[in-house]
């Protein structure tokens, strides 16, 4: 059994008095990919903005590398080593790609490490460099999500968290998104949490699988039962 | 004593234009500052027309209320075009216009010299110069504007004006008709204000522009904020408070041009303490029970879904909205390629597809929110193409929003009311032409409101504040604000997203009700068990397209459709 | 044609003014969100400063402009801390700043009426009159000038070149996002406040050279970088100073046709139009 790297315990959160998750725990282990499934309004996204500190937790508590990270300031949860790909074109659209890209290394101060990673990005994803001066509202919905993904590791993160980086996409993009998972793994060595309601394209990368389904989780476990149809309709 | 007199004087002057400014600011969220421009023009048309015609009252006050509402009326259209910080500095430009018009049309105004000379009031050969003669005028007039804006306020039509406030969008979609509401309250701020600036006029017998300035309309602005926005004795409270807090300076030897830069400084220093510290002034909105116009006993006893809901006629099954081959391009962007849809009476249709499919611009469209590029929607075999949100309400079909646009700073059961349809309070001019049949029409339906909160079981919290709702209780009161509309085809944007398995059981039958009873119904929805339980007819919707339709088990069962769904 | 010359190149210089007070009262607007009115009396506080240094002290222009810039800076940071701040902790719905600012506004105006005097207050900076053919203009003129091209250029570096600079721009851009890749969008706030208040003493000081410092000049000037800001696109920064020329401009040419009352009109019209014709300025920075 492989060391938990961020633990969330009884989480509930919400805007103003609404509450949009009702006591979620979730644990992601060191070097695995998290799948966290559901259908609009099951709380996926309210949830994860909590864990990122973005919207601080009603109640629970969210531990990361042992340490309580609860309703941190989202500035040093990325200096610490998180970082959150929101959903929807997550990027800059009026600065150009280096820009973005320069900008998602905001917490790192080491030239050569900005270097390393820009490097690492440019060969996962060579449209980016490419294009490196375009300005970034003219790309297309995949080169924006890649870029958005290319952001996100500008620093280097230890945990990744993708919200449902497959929104919008066209099929051989959302492949093309997934197969990357594999090779953030390996290149930044990362544990990541996939936030989907896709899920034929997200389901092959996962390593294990967690169903939310109106604030709540439903099914947690091996990603393989799932690959049957009547059994997503019965969970959806 | 004069000095008292003069105190109260100015209070009047200053409790009408608060009175009038609270109507546009407060009660409608309209942030147009130009107040001070339009108590000018009352002002110098009175000036004018006393001084260089002679104009008795109170030809002169009609002439300034007329003039002021029109002109405001005119300088609303153009400038209801714009929301939020662009209104606030479009007014403010205005009000520096207005002002260098009246500096500058010198044959007509004289310019920097103001008008003097100005013929005080003549009652019956009697002149009323002393401030104390003056002031049983101005209490007349204050208490006529408090009492014609209170009427306005305490209102339907008031109703309506919060609730365009708190979500314009929505209050279309119950029916609302937001330019006539606009237009109206410019008018009718504009109007009360040179009521206002003609006192002014005929009690100082000078007008000049220096009286008008921006710094007047902040000032006002600010006795608003401090007596509370929405709340009319709060207006009269922070006139009251800013008119009398400036005087005790009288008692501090200071310089004259010293003690009138610090009676600016503490009007600013209130505004902005007042911001920081109670943003909604000493007397807020009423709320609750206070917030209802006509007093309603609870008699509580089980719902009478029969009387609500009957009156629907027509055969179980057939066709009543349609929409025909649509398609809805955005710069661009092709939303929706090829959608047709045919919603039957008494069925629950479905409406199923990812995200980006189309649904919300379907939904749009078929609510007269968008304009299709292409297709025909028709009503009851009537083509409905022209028609506004408002008006496809009055007609019958009504819609409820993904993000649920509650009016949340309003009671829960007056997000109820507003929506009920047939309201002839709704129009101001009747407030005041048939007050008795508005009060009894209220009665009713407050009543009626009451019957459908205890239909959705949520009578209990009739006079809560819809913003303290939890999230399963505001996703019923989109229900039953839907429902009031009496809309015969209602179409819900995802009803049940977000809600647990236990609530999910509460709107069901709910639901599944109001199609038994003949509406015509119609959902987006997510949740396949929702789907399921629900739906007697489904559409699947994907890239802007209808990809199939039929039972929700025969959609299920298509390989190629979850396939789609699931991606 | 001379005249049309002179009109032309007066526009120019006093629109290279504008453009500087629309580039410190865009930066905080874009970046902030803030309707800074205040801005007006900062300006003003400044100008006064200037004034002081110079009358009491014997300053030249230049340290009388850096303890201007100082004490803009001062003022403008304690309104943000004092007042915008508070508010924003608050969750006060957008409108509220605004509405607070203007009665700032008045506090600081009428501050600096008791603390300075009302009436205009100059300073007799060293001035020089130069002809460039039938084209007469003064050394505050050239100052006007190139200190408006040396602070944008200053500001561009700033903004390329070093990381606050950058997240500048990426708050400007998305304030969300700004806080999702780690910025700290409070320090952020605090700087642009200091940034552009700095920016609004360099042009209060030419403004009190050439015509002097008095109560009032603070609320055109805020309008005019406002308009500025309109005309241009809200975040563009090419767009303001483009902005703030064209409004120079179109203002000193008015003059030609349009008698000399109306001019102060002019900037109000124009803003007027804009707003109902295109809120989204000329220049309006790419969006989704």
């Amino acid at each position: 059994m492989s060391k938990p790297i961020l633990e969330v315990k009884g989480l509930v959160a919400g805007y103003g008095k609404k509450r949009a998750v009702h006591g979620v725990d979730l644990t992601l282990n060191k070097g695995e990919t998290l799948l966290v499934l559901g259908h609009n309004g099951a709380g996926k996204t309210t949830l994860m903005q909590s864990v990122f500190g973005l919207n601080p937790p009603m109640a629970g508590q969210v531990f990361y590398e042992g340490r309580d990270v609860t309703a941190r300031n989202p500035a040093l949860n990325v200096a610490g080593g998180l970082a959150f790909v929101p959903q929807g074109h997550a990027i800059f659209s009026s600065l150009t790609v280096r820009d973005n890209l320069e900008l998602g290394a905001f917490v790192e101060t080491d030239r050569p490490r900005i270097q390393k990673h820009l490097d690492d990005v440019f060969s996962m994803f060579p449209i980016l460099k490419e294009r490196e001066k375009q300005i970034a509202g003219t790309f297309s919905g995949g080169q924006k999500q890649m870029l958005a993904i290319g952001m996100a590791l500008m620093h280097g993160p230890r945990v990744l968290i993708l919200d449902e980086p497959s929104i919008g996409l066209a099929p051989n993009l959302v492949d093309r998104v997934m197969k990357s998972v594999e090779e953030i793994k390996r290149r930044f060595d990362a544990s990541i949490i996939i936030v989907e309601q896709n899920v034929k394209y997200s389901l092959p990368v996962a390593d294990r699988v967690v169903v939310l389904k109106t604030g709540g989780v439903i099914y947690e476990g091996d990603p393989e039962p799932l690959l049957d149809h009547q059994k997503l309709i019965e969970l959806f | 004593m004069e000095y008292i007199y003069h105190i109260a004087v100015l209070f009047c002057l200053y409790g009408i234009l608060t009175v009038s400014f609270n109507l546009l600011v407060g009660f409608t969220g309209m942030f147009a500052l130009s107040h001070a421009a339009l108590y000018a023009i009352g002002a110098y048309t009175t000036a004018i027309l006393a001084t260089d015609f002679g104009a008795p009252f109170p030809l002169d006050m009609i002439a300034s209320v007329l003039v002021a509402a029109v002109i405001s009326a005119v300088i609303a259209l153009p400038a209801l075009r714009v929301t939020g910080h662009y209104l606030v500095i479009v007014s403010l430009a205005l009000q520096i216009i207005v002002l260098q018009v009246i500096l500058n049309w010198k044959s007509l105004t004289r310019g920097s010299d103001g008008i003097s000379g100005v013929p005080s009031y003549n009652v019956f050969g009697f002149a009323i110069t002393s401030p104390d003669c003056f002031l049983i005028v101005a209490l007349i007039a204050l208490a006529a504007c408090y009492w014609f804006t209170h009427r306005l306020v305490r209102s339907p039509f008031g109703r309506g004006l919060r609730a365009m406030r708190e979500n314009e969008s929505a209050a279309q979609a119950v029916g609302l008709n937001i330019l006539y509401m606009k237009l109206s309250t410019f008018a009718i701020s504009a109007a009360l204000a040179a009521v206002a600036g003609s006192l002014f006029a005929r009690y100082f017998r000078y007008v000049g522009v220096d009286s008008f300035t921006i710094n007047e309309t902040i000032y006002v602005l600010a006795m608003v904020i401090l007596g509370g926005m929405g709340n009319l004795r709060g207006s009269l409270v922070g006139a009251a408070i800013l008119v009398a807090l400036p005087e005790l300076l009288k008692f501090v030897p200071l310089p004259v041009d010293i003690a009138d830069k610090i009676r600016l400084i503490l009007y600013g220093l209130v505004l902005m303490l007042i911001l920081l510290v109670r943003p909604q002034g000493l007397l807020p909105e009423p709320r609750g029970r206070k917030a209802m116009l006509v007093s309603i006993e609870d008699e509580s006893g089980p719902s009478d879904a029969e009387k609500l809901l009957d009156g629907e006629g027509g055969r179980k099954g057939e066709v009543v909205l349609q929409g025909s081959n649509l398609r809805k391009q955005f710069s661009g962007v092709t939303a929706i390629k090829d959608f047709s849809i045919a919603l039957k009476r008494g069925q629950i249709t479905g409406l199923l597809g990812p995200n980006g499919a189309g649904k919300t611009t379907a939904f749009n469209l078929l609510t007269g929110f968008l304009k299709p590029t292409d297709g025909v929607i028709t009503l009851n075999g009537r083509s409905i193409a022209d028609r506004k949100p408002h008006e496809l309400v009055a007609a019958g079909v009504a819609r409820s929003f993904q993000d649920l646009r509650l009016f949340t700073n309003m009671t829960v059961i007056e997000n109820v009311i507003v929506a009920l349809p047939g309201q002839s309070g709704r129009r101001w001019p009747s407030l005041f032409l048939h007050p008795a049949r508005i009060r009894a029409e209220e009665r009713a339906n407050a009543a009626r409101a009451m019957e459908i909160l205890r239909f959705v079981e949520l009578e209990n919290k009739a006079h809560e504040t819809a913003a303290d709702l939890s999230y399963a209780e505001e996703k019923l009161l989109v229900v039953a604000r839907l429902l009031a509309t009496g809309a015969e085809v209602l179409l819900f944007d995802e009803p049940m997203s977000g809600l647990d398995q236990t609530t999910l059981g509460d709107i069901f039958p709910v639901l599944r009700r109001l199609a038994e009873h003949g509406k015509v119904v119609c959902i987006i929805e997510h949740n396949l068990d929702v789907i399921k339980e629900l739906c007697d007819e489904v559409y699947f919707l994907d890239e802007g397209r209808t990809m199939a339709v039929g039972t929700p088990d025969a959609l299920m069962n298509d390989p190629e459709l979850a396939e789609r769904y699931f991606k | 044609m001379d005249l049309f010359l002179q009109l032309l190149v007066n526009g120019f210089i006093n629109g290279s003014n504008y453009a500087l007070l629309g580039i410190g009262f865009g930066l905080i607007f874009s970046t902030t969100g803030i309707v800074h009115f205040a801005y007006g009396s900062v300006y003003t506080f400044a100008a006064y400063v200037a004034w002081f240094l110079a009358t009491s002290f014997g300053l030249a222009l230049l340290p009388s402009m850096a303890g201007a810039i100082v004490a803009a800076i001062v003022l403008g940071v304690a309104c943000y801390t004092l007042l915008y701040r508070p508010l924003e902790l608050r969750r006060a719905p957008p409108l509220i700043p605004l509405i607070a600012s203007l009665g700032l506004n008045i506090v600081l105006e009428n501050l600096n009426a008791i603390i300075f005097g009302s009436g205009v207050r100059s300073a007799n900076f060293t001035s020089g009159v130069y002809f460039a053919g039938p084209v007469f203009f003064t050394s505050v003129h050239i100052w006007q000038v190139v200190s408006c091209a040396v602070v944008v250029a200053a500001l561009v570096l700033f903004l390329r070149k070093t990381r606050y600079g950058r997240a500048i721009l990426a708050m400007t851009d998305d304030p969300n996002m700004a806080r999702v890749v780690g910025i700290d969008t409070k320090k952020v706030s605090y700087i642009v406040f200091a940034l552009g208040s700095a920016i609004s003493a360099v042009a209060a000081t030419l403004t009190l050279m050439k015509d002097g410092a008095s109560t009032h000049m603070g609320f055109t000037a805020v309008f005019m970088g406002f308009v500025a800001v309109i005309v241009g696109g809200v975040g563009s920064l090419r767009g303001v100073i483009a902005g703030g020329l064209l409004l120079g401009i179109v203002e000193s040419l008015g003059l030609w046709k349009i008698s000399t009352e109306w001019q102060s009109s002019i900037a109000f019209i124009v803003l007027f139009i804009m707003i109902m014709l295109r809120p989204q300025g000329l220049f309006s920075i790419a969006r989704r």
